[in-house]
Parts: structure tokens; sequence; C-alpha cells
């Protein structure tokens, strides 16, 4: 693909987004703009609001319920925080992995299957064999079929290892085609062969989805993302080609960061 | 730092260690260990007693078809005594169904609201009042049977008598919800929030989490919640007493009158003489009711144990 198109459009744009837990505040006038199709990864020591800007995308903080937001987020240019937005479609939009593997307690099958069948309408009824093709495009795009193609009906908490967990979680979202696939450290939990296991599939998905990506791990922003995102104290510092941010960045405390001074 | 060799030794060679710390230690040791014990023992002695009282009869005279096959309970009868104990559990059976049909659905959506919903302060208000209610003594819970419900039956479904299985039923219900709503509390805090996250970030709704998520993990807890609720209902005696009206029938609607095992031996050990058939019969009925309810509590527990395992 050309570089050049798929930069065009702004598949996450956030407007002097501000946010407090309680009283304290995470957030101060960040404004980002995420390019469509490409992965950009944030940066940034425990406790910048990474993971913060990462759950505003699909509200999933809201959860908490004592957050509370100033500014706007928008995805594919409509304000997700507009009274008139529908929840279950934003997330239907917005795929979210976790930084535990967090499949439900239900059989693989149904894990790929569940959000289809939360989004489709009412009066669609699909045949056994359309699901089935449904959830073997999945877990094929996340080279995860041949190895739980005869086990499906099992349980998925069961006997499956960290990176195939999280592989099924990736391919659970994919059925209900979102936009944008947001990442909270997706590879904190595995050990190293399945970090490479999962970037290289986070890799394979680029272009398709746009990805935001937050990670811990420098080398890993620096491997698998296109742009990279530095926050520090609830600010966004640098926000750059990957390329550049590692090699000459523009700023002091980006500088820092990444040579390992703090973080 | 290390102690010098030397030092050490002399550590290990202080003698005699039995000061007064030491023996209050064990002494304490002693104490707590027979206090932990101390229910087993009460357990034993209970059954041991129980048993003794019934065995007799039980080995002896105990016609076990007729015990549990006949309706006919005539214990004090000069010419032909029968102790068949089949109406009174038909209808020991039909108040606990009743029972659960009133309080499951309560006590799972209580539950629910608790867990799911409910946060802070209502939260909290909600458990004291639930526990209020499990404080009520069932003589009171009788007392609301006999005076309350009994005439709002009678007006209400304009039936002669409103002291049977309908008014009993709805009197057990409400005296085991409370420790229904509890245990399924219990079972849904123990579903990981992550599934909730995870559902919730698919884009479920609350009550596609609830329903699709929660309620199917939760199964085995709430199945044992229900189970000791059953229990309770089953083992239940003095509420039922007062509210079912203690007749011999095999009940044939929720207006009839009946009355259960517990009731009977509540309502006739006291006139009957020690040792007499009709004492012991007493007590066969108390071993089958403890049968039950033990192996009621003892699935529920095991139900409990193999979600703890998963």
């Amino acid at each position: 693909m050309n570089k050049q198109e798929i930069q065009q459009e702004i598949a996450i744009r956030t407007i002097n987004l501000n946010l407090w837990y309680g009283h304290f505040q995470a957030l101060f006038d960040v404004n980002l703009e995420i390019k469509q199709g490409i992965i950009t990864a944030m940066i940034g020591p425990s406790g910048c609001g990474k993971s913060t800007v990462l759950r505003s995308v699909d509200r999933i903080n809201e959860r908490l319920g004592y957050v509370r937001i100033t500014g706007a987020i928008k995805v594919l240019d409509k304000n997700i925080y507009d009274p008139d937005v529908n929840l279950s479609q934003l997330r239907k939009q917005v795929g979210m992995v976790f930084q535990r593997p967090n499949p439900l307690p239900i059989s693989i099958y149904d894990n790929v299957i569940f959000g289809h069948r939360l989004h489709r309408p009412p009066d669609v009824k699909l045949s056994s064999r359309q699901e089935d093709e449904i959830v073997e495009a999945a877990l094929q795009r996340v080279l995860l079929w041949d190895k739980v193609k005869d086990k499906l009906k099992r349980k998925a908490t069961i006997d499956l290892s960290l990176e195939e967990r999280q592989k099924l979680c990736i391919a659970r979202l994919l059925p209900v085609k979102p936009a944008v696939l947001l990442m909270d450290e997706p590879c904190s939990a595995l050990d190293p062969k399945g970090t490479a296991a999962v970037e290289e599939l986070i890799w394979e998905l680029r272009g398709e989805y746009s990805i935001l990506l937050v990670t811990h791990n420098m080398a890993q922003a620096r491997r698998t993302s296109d742009e990279c995102i530095f926050m520090l104290m609830g600010k966004v510092v640098e926000h750059t080609d990957t390329d550049k941010m590692f090699v000459t960045p523009q700023y002091r405390e980006t500088a820092d960061y990444i040579e390992g001074r703090y973080g | 730092m290390s102690i010098p060799l030397e030092k050490a030794s002399t550590l290990v060679a202080a003698g005699d260690v039995r000061n007064r710390d030491w023996y209050i230690d064990k002494l304490f040791h002693s104490f707590m260990f027979i206090c932990g014990i101390s229910a087993v023992i009460f357990v034993l002695g209970i059954f041991v007693f129980v048993f003794k009282e019934g065995s007799g009869f039980i080995i002896h005279q105990l016609d076990w078809a007729e015990f549990f096959l006949s309706p006919k309970w005539r214990p004090t009868s000069a010419i032909q005594a029968s102790y068949g104990t089949l109406a009174m559990v038909a209808g020991t059976a039909a108040v606990t169904l009743i029972s659960m049909a009133v309080a499951l659905p309560f006590s799972f959506g209580a539950a629910i609201f608790i867990a799911e919903f409910a946060r802070g302060k209502t939260r909290e208000w909600l458990k004291v009042v639930i526990e209020l209610l499990a404080a009520i003594p069932s003589v009171v819970w009788g007392f609301i049977g006999l005076m309350i419900m009994n005439p709002l039956i009678i007006d209400i479904f304009d039936v002669p008598i409103g002291l049977n299985v309908l008014n009993s039923g709805i009197i057990l219900g409400l005296m085991a919800a409370p420790i229904i709503t509890s245990i399924a509390e219990d079972a849904f805090k123990a579903v990981p929030d992550t599934y909730r996250e995870a559902a919730e970030a698919l884009g479920a709704t609350k009550w596609q989490v609830i329903y699709k998520v929660v309620l199917p993990a939760a199964k085995n807890g709430l199945l044992s919640a229900a189970l000791l609720g059953v229990g309770r209902a089953f083992g239940e005696t003095m509420a039922v007493l007062m509210a079912s009206g203690h007749a011999l029938t095999i009940p044939g609607s929720v207006f009839d009158s009946i009355r259960a095992l517990t009731a009977t031996i509540a309502a006739e050990l006291g006139e009957t003489p020690v040792g007499s058939d009709h004492y012991q019969a007493l007590f066969a009925i108390g071993i089958f009711l403890f049968s039950i309810t033990f192996i009621i509590n003892m699935t529920a527990d095991l139900i409990v144990r193999g979600i703890k395992n998963q």
C-alpha cells in the first residue's frame, strides 16, 4: 500500500482532552491525531496517562464510575462523547485488547463468535455453516486456526497458552469488522516467544485496521510502530514518526526517557 | 551479618525452653484446637443420639414399605398403629417447591442487583437489611402466617382456610431468601471482573453481560445457593407448623393444608412416652430428615468446592 495514501485519513482525533479520576487530573489538553491504517505506539513512564487515553477511546474507563472528561474524542469524525452515541456501536467500531489475555469462560468457538452474535441484527439468522466460516476466518487471520481447530468446543480459559489466549482475544474482535484496534500492553504478560508471535500478528493486521498500541517496551514500540507518541505527566510531549523519535527526538524529556534516564 | 558459629551453638544448647511464654502458647494452642473440633464433636454427638433413639425401631419394627409409601400416620391407634410418612413427605415437598418458586426469583434478582448494579451506600444498606431479614425468629414468621397471611388468603382466593401449602410456602420462601441472596451474591462476586470488562469492551450491554457471561460463570454457585435454600425450607419447623394447617393429607392443590415432617416431630414428641414405638418412630423421621439435609448440604458444598478448583 502507498504510505502517502493511507496517511491521509485520521482514525482518532482527540481535541483538548482533559480527564479526571475523582479529583485527580490524569490528562491535560491532549490533542492527538491517530492516522488510519497504521500502527501508532504510545510510550511513557507508568502513570503518564497513555493507558488512560487508550481506555477513553472506547469509553471503557467509564466502568469506574468516577471519571470526568472535557474536550472531545472523534473516532471516524464522530465525537464519541456526544449524547447520541450508542456505546455498543462504538465498541463494535473500536475493539480492545487488554494487558492480560481475558477470554470469556465459554468455548473457543463461542468466544470468537461472541461479538458477532451481539451486534448482528435480531432478524438476521445465520446458519451454523456461516458461523463456522466466520470463526475459521478470524482464527486463520490470527494464525491460531491450526492449533485450535480440533478443540473449538473446549473452554477457552483452560488449555490455551497465554500467547494463544491473547491471539484469541484479538481474533474475537475481527468478526464485527472494527475500524480501530486498541491494544493495552498486549504482550506484557507473555514470554519472549509469545511476544514475538503477537507482534508479528499485530504487524500482519496493519493496513486493515488502525492500531493504537500502548507499551512499556521501547524496543517493541520501535519494532512494531509507524508513529510514536511520547507522554509525560498526562501531557503529550512528542508525536512523530517512530524512526525519527528514536533517532532524533525533538525534546529533552523524550531523549531522556528513550535513553532510559527515567521511567 | 552472620552470627558467629560459637554463639549459634550456645543458642541451640540453651537447655529448657519451657518458660512461661511456652506454656501460655501451648495452652492457647490446645484450647483453640478443642474449639476448632467442637463442631465435629457436636455433630457426631447429635447423630449418635438421634440414631440410638431411633435405631431399635428401624432395625426391629420398621416396615420400610409402609414408612415410605403409606400416607397413614396413626402412631397412637390401639387397634393397628401405622407409621407411614408419605403424606408428610409430599406435604413437605410441596411446601419446599412453592417456597423455592417464591424465593429464587427474588433472591437471584436481589443478588444481581447488589452485586452488579448497586454501589457504595446502597449496596451496604441492602446487605444490612437482608441480614436483618435473616435474623427474624421463625416463630415471628409463623405468627405472620397465622395472623396476616391466613385471612389474606381466605379473602383473596375465597377458600375456607388460609393455613395451607401456599401460606407456608410463601413464609418459608421469605425465610430462605436471605441465605440464598447472600450465597448467590458471593457467587456473582467470585466471577472475575475481567470477564465483565472483556464483554463490555466487545459492546455487550449491562444486561447482556449479566445474561451471557456472569450468570453462566456463576451457575454452580447459584445452584448451591438454591440447594441451601431447599435445605433451609425443608428443615424449618416452627413457622411451617403454624402456617401449614397441620393436616395429614397429600396436597392436591396449593390451598390444601398439609403437615410437615419437622412439624410432626415438634408437635408430637412432647406427648410421647420415652422409648415407646411412637417415640422411636419420631426419631426415625428425625434420621430421615437428617439424611436429607445432610445430602443437600453436602451436594451444595461439593458444588462450591468444584468452583474453587476450576
